[in-house]
């Protein structure tokens, strides 16, 4: 049998580590009670899953750029998840009561 | 074996997503449900190595449309977002419905193999298309009739939009939050970017107007939700000049078509590429702005 490389072996775990984030979010946004701590659950699942499956990804990348272009995606889709989730609150404030 | 159990779970989850957003007796559910069943058939597209149609599907398919069907039931009464509708109405729609797809499956069971004709020819005249994607020397070179009557029909739904009565909202964004004003002038460049990589792209690989038009229409909206200071859609004369360049600019290509290489929608020798990326350019503009006409019709005033 073959053997793995370090690398893999980091690629693997970190890639499975991603997929607990994205686990546990889900469950998250099912069983949490309101609007506030589903959205918590949420965007760890967007930071945490996709930064561990990104981080795992960019130790497979073809070259330096093609890590560079996934670490892009992750940092803007921080940004979009950060600033929706911001929204998403605020919004459920004003609206008065949670929309639970 | 992994690879097929992803897609007898894909297929499985659309299947029974879609019998739980036809079942859904409210009209938002069924158009979260519409949404999902979106991204999931834009993984199927991608799984059966249809990257373009995935890309459209996700962006016009699942991202447009799912925010027109979220915001149409967003803006009905509570009471009247219940599905009402007659058990026989139901159970009629529903037997036709299935009786068109047996015959589906039937005769697409009963098609002969197929020879490959087609894959062949595309693959054999590409060259002459002046682009290296396949995909985009059908659309806009073998094909290009079927993809001037689609852009015809997308102008044809902003039409029917703005005969609707106008209304009396304001444009969205005037008390835009702080925040999400300075997100979006942070990354409008970058969304700009990528439309424009995207456009360019689909000569050689995934990618096209109408890629590169999603993406635009989804910042333009984002930057007209934030409060941008500028407007695309609602000066009257730029509306209607902005919305039909990219019909004209392709009408005109086409019927020069026939003065210069003998046949309408026809290219030039040596100048098919060139044609190609000036109606795509022209398509891109015109696909995002009907698509932003469509989605905010605060511009109806």
């Amino acid at each position: 049998m073959q053997t793995m490389s370090m690398r893999e072996i980091a690629s693997i775990a970190l890639a499975a580590v991603g997929g607990l984030f994205f686990i546990a979010g889900t469950v998250g946004i099912l069983r949490f009670p309101d609007t506030c701590s589903r959205l918590h659950a949420v965007t760890k699942a967007d930071n945490l899953g996709l930064g561990f499956t990104v981080a795992s990804l960019t130790l497979r990348a073809e070259s330096w750029f093609a890590a560079a272009e996934l670490i892009v995606v992750w940092l803007l889709a921080l940004v979009a998840s950060a600033t929706s989730g911001y929204l998403l609150t605020s919004s459920a404030r004003t609206d008065g009561g949670d929309a639970s | 074996m992994i690879a097929t159990l992803l897609d007898v779970f894909l297929a499985t989850a659309l299947v029974l997503i879609a019998i739980r957003g036809l079942l859904a007796r409210d009209l938002r559910t069924a158009a979260f449900l519409f949404l999902v069943f979106g991204l999931l058939l834009a993984l199927v597209w991608v799984r059966l190595g249809a990257t373009d149609v995935g890309m459209a599907e996700a962006a016009i398919g699942a991202g447009v449309t799912g925010a027109l069907l979220l915001d149409a039931s967003a803006q009905l009464q509570q009471a009247a977002r219940r599905v009402r509708s007659s058990a026989t109405l139901r159970w009629t729609v529903g037997s036709l419905s299935s009786v068109l797809g047996l015959v589906l499956a039937w005769s697409l069971a009963r098609l002969p193999p197929s020879p490959g004709t087609a894959t062949r020819m595309v693959s054999e005249h590409l060259g002459e298309a002046g682009v290296t994607h396949a995909v985009t020397g059908v659309l806009l070179a073998f094909r290009a009739y079927d993809t001037l009557l689609e852009v015809a029909v997308l102008f044809a739904a902003v039409l029917a939009v703005g005969a609707l009565p106008p209304i009396s909202a304001p444009p969205p964004g005037q008390s835009a939050d702080e925040l999400l004003r300075k997100v979006v002038t942070a990354t409008f460049p970058i969304a700009l970017i990528v439309a424009g990589y995207l456009l360019w792209a689909g000569a050689t690989r995934t990618g096209g107007a109408f890629q590169g038009g999603a993406v635009l229409a989804g910042a333009l909206l984002l930057a007209r939700y934030a409060g941008a200071p500028f407007d695309p859609v609602t000066i009257p004369l730029r509306q209607r000049a902005s919305l039909t360049l990219g019909l004209t600019v392709f009408i005109l290509v086409g019927l020069a078509g026939a003065l210069s290489a003998r046949a309408v929608l026809a290219y030039a020798p040596g100048w098919a590429g060139t044609l190609i990326l000036v109606i795509e350019t022209a398509l891109a503009g015109s696909i995002a702005l009907s698509l932003v006409a469509v989605v905010d019709p605060t511009w109806r005033r």
